[in-house]
């Protein structure tokens, strides 16, 4: 993940989860993309909610692990336990399905809380072979994605059209984040190859220990 | 520096996930008396607090989570109990996903994995969740535990355990009101008619648990009245006792008055010989049944006489007895008497034989 890391063989490892309403198609969009399938009957893979796919982008490794978590309105709050520590979200909604829409606006607002502007989003109008049912228009998705520092991608994972680029760029995307961050981290060199956001070891600050040598020598 | 030297080349990953595995299971196994659910946390108060929490929602459904499974397959409803069973080892995904994808027929999606997964957490109630979580959380190596298919899971059971504590009457689409009578089992959700089409199925027909219920019902109201009748007879049972031992009674009394007891000489040789035939060991008092009027014993007055006359045994007999120390009951009385009690079930001796009386009677006299 961050720990991605370094230059050379060093392999990067991301957690990318998906986020969206029941039916807008996430299962099929990471089912087309990690088994190349679409409603196939033949499917053999048991379960579609956690994939991995391994990638090689300009000569570095790159792990992906792809989270799915449950779209239901009941399980909202549950969001934050999903997606901490994740590298990347792709919101995906259904262009046919204004709501689909209006939820992945709610979704930005609570990542972008939580996470800052560390998390790569991706915004992705699924099923644009329904282009003719089209009710979220283009603009208006396109020109919200930009105003939250996101980038949208138009998919359909019937058709198999977008996906490939949407995961590659949001590789890319996630090996510079994680690259500027480990150079912001000095120099690489006392880098922790292990560190994670969300587990990291803080000294006690200067405070906390002069607190507790007090109460030792007052004892 | 160059940070590539830190890094195993990836043949040696794999290698080095290995050791580092080894290396954390013993050092668990080690310390995990020690450190799983310590006792200067709560997690133990935690612990019972989800265990009750998922009792009082026993009442929770497949329907009101919206659980893509379908129980009457029997497939299905094989994997589900499986995994009720195997999440207390916290193994269980693999059959809730094939219960899931012989319902549906597709791969499980996170739409469909977790109300499954919270159903089957609420049926089983597994023991010490919280402080398996927390220990899980505390020390496992945070770069697995948040990365890998095993983060994945994980995160998934702490979601439904924060779905479990969190749930209320919105999240089930309940009305608040039934909710709250519900969790205090004071009303029992209603399954709504599956075909409300069809003129109303008798709903034991159409629910197997139902029916189960009703049957044991049936059964339980026809052991009530089986078991009223058998009180009833007994008790008419017990007032016929009462007036036929008054009756045997006075019958005795009147036999003795018409035929006297005439002792005589007790016919010994009966005990050596006459009674081999008999196959009965020869010292048991019954030999001396010849002593016994055979009238009487015609007329299947031996068993009667028993009550009378264990009354004059303690009574009247011992207390004449010891009046007169000198005075040795004749042998075959003694023997008829011990005869008769041998034919007399010690129950009801105990029953018939006033203990009390006779001590007293005894010491009084001495």
């Amino acid at each position: 993940m961050a720990a991605g890391g370094g230059a050379g063989n060093k392999t990067y490892s991301f957690k990318v989860v998906l986020l969206g309403e029941g039916c807008v198609g996430k299962t099929s969009l990471v089912l087309r993309y990690c088994e190349n399938k679409f409603n196939d009957k033949h499917i053999t893979t048991l379960q579609a909610s956690f994939l991995t796919k391994k990638l090689n982008i300009t000569g570095k490794r790159v792990n992906l692990a792809i989270w799915d978590t449950a779209g239901q309105e009941r399980f909202h709050a549950l969001g934050p336990i999903y997606y901490r520590d994740s590298n990347g979200a792709i919101l995906v909604y259904d262009i046919t399905d204004e709501d689909s829409f209006q939820k992945v606006k709610n979704w930005v607002k609570e990542l972008r809380k939580m996470l800052g502007n560390e998390i790569c989003l991706c915004i992705v109008g699924n099923k644009v072979d329904l282009e003719k049912e089209r009710h979220v228009s283009v603009e208006e998705a396109e020109g919200y994605a930009e105003s939250v520092g996101a980038k949208h991608y138009h998919t359909s994972a019937k058709l198999n059209k977008g996906i490939e680029e949407l995961f590659l760029d949001l590789c890319k995307r996630m090996m510079e984040t994680a690259q500027a961050e480990e150079r912001a981290k000095g120099n690489g060199a006392s880098q922790s190859t292990t560190s994670r956001r969300g587990v990291q070891i803080v000294d006690d600050d200067p405070q906390a220990a002069t607190a507790a040598g007090g109460c030792c020598s007052s004892a | 520096g160059d940070p590539s030297g830190d890094h195993p080349p990836p043949h040696q990953e794999h290698r080095v996930e290995q050791v580092m595995d080894e290396v954390e299971k013993y050092i668990m196994t080690r310390l995990y008396k020690s450190v799983f659910c310590p006792e200067t946390t709560d997690n133990e108060k935690k612990d019972l607090a989800t265990q009750n929490r998922i009792r009082a929602l026993h009442w929770v459904d497949i329907q009101m989570l919206c659980v893509p499974v379908d129980e009457e397959i029997p497939a299905v409803s094989d994997n589900v109990v499986i995994a009720i069973t195997d999440i207390i080892e916290m193994d269980s995904k693999r059959h809730i996903f094939s219960a899931i994808k012989i319902t549906k027929s597709e791969p499980a999606s996170a739409d469909d994995f977790l109300p499954t997964l919270i159903y089957i957490v609420l049926k089983s109630n597994p023991p010490r969740l919280q402080s398996n979580i927390q220990y899980i959380t505390c020390f496992c190596n945070p770069s697995r535990l948040m990365n890998g298919e095993d983060g994945y899971y994980f995160t998934n059971l702490c979601c439904a355990v924060a779905f479990i504590e969190k749930l209320d009457a919105q999240s089930l689409n309940l009305d608040p009101v039934d909710f709250e009578s519900y969790m205090l089992g004071q009303a029992f959700p209603r399954r709504p008619e599956v075909d409300s089409g069809w003129p109303q199925i008798d709903t034991a027909a159409s629910i197997p648990a139902l029916a189960q219920v009703n049957q044991n019902l049936d059964l339980l109201s026809g052991l009530r009245s089986r078991q009223e009748r058998v009180l009833e007879v007994a008790q008419s049972m017990q007032s016929d006792l009462i007036t036929w031992q008054e009756s045997v009674e006075r019958e005795v009394q009147e036999i003795l008055e018409k035929y006297p007891l005439e002792i005589s000489p007790p016919a010994l040789s009966a005990i050596d010989s006459d009674n081999m035939e008999n196959d009965r060991l020869p010292l048991t008092p019954q030999v001396l049944l010849g002593n016994i009027s055979p009238e009487w014993e015609a007329r299947g007055l031996l068993e009667l006489m028993i009550p009378p006359l264990c009354n004059a045994l303690s009574r009247h007999w011992l207390f004449t007895m010891a009046r007169f120390r000198n005075w040795q009951p004749p042998r075959v009385y003694t023997a008829t008497i011990l005869n008769i009690l041998t034919h007399c079930k010690p129950s009801r001796l105990l029953s018939i034989f006033p203990l009390d009386p006779f001590p007293k009677a005894f010491t009084d006299l001495n």
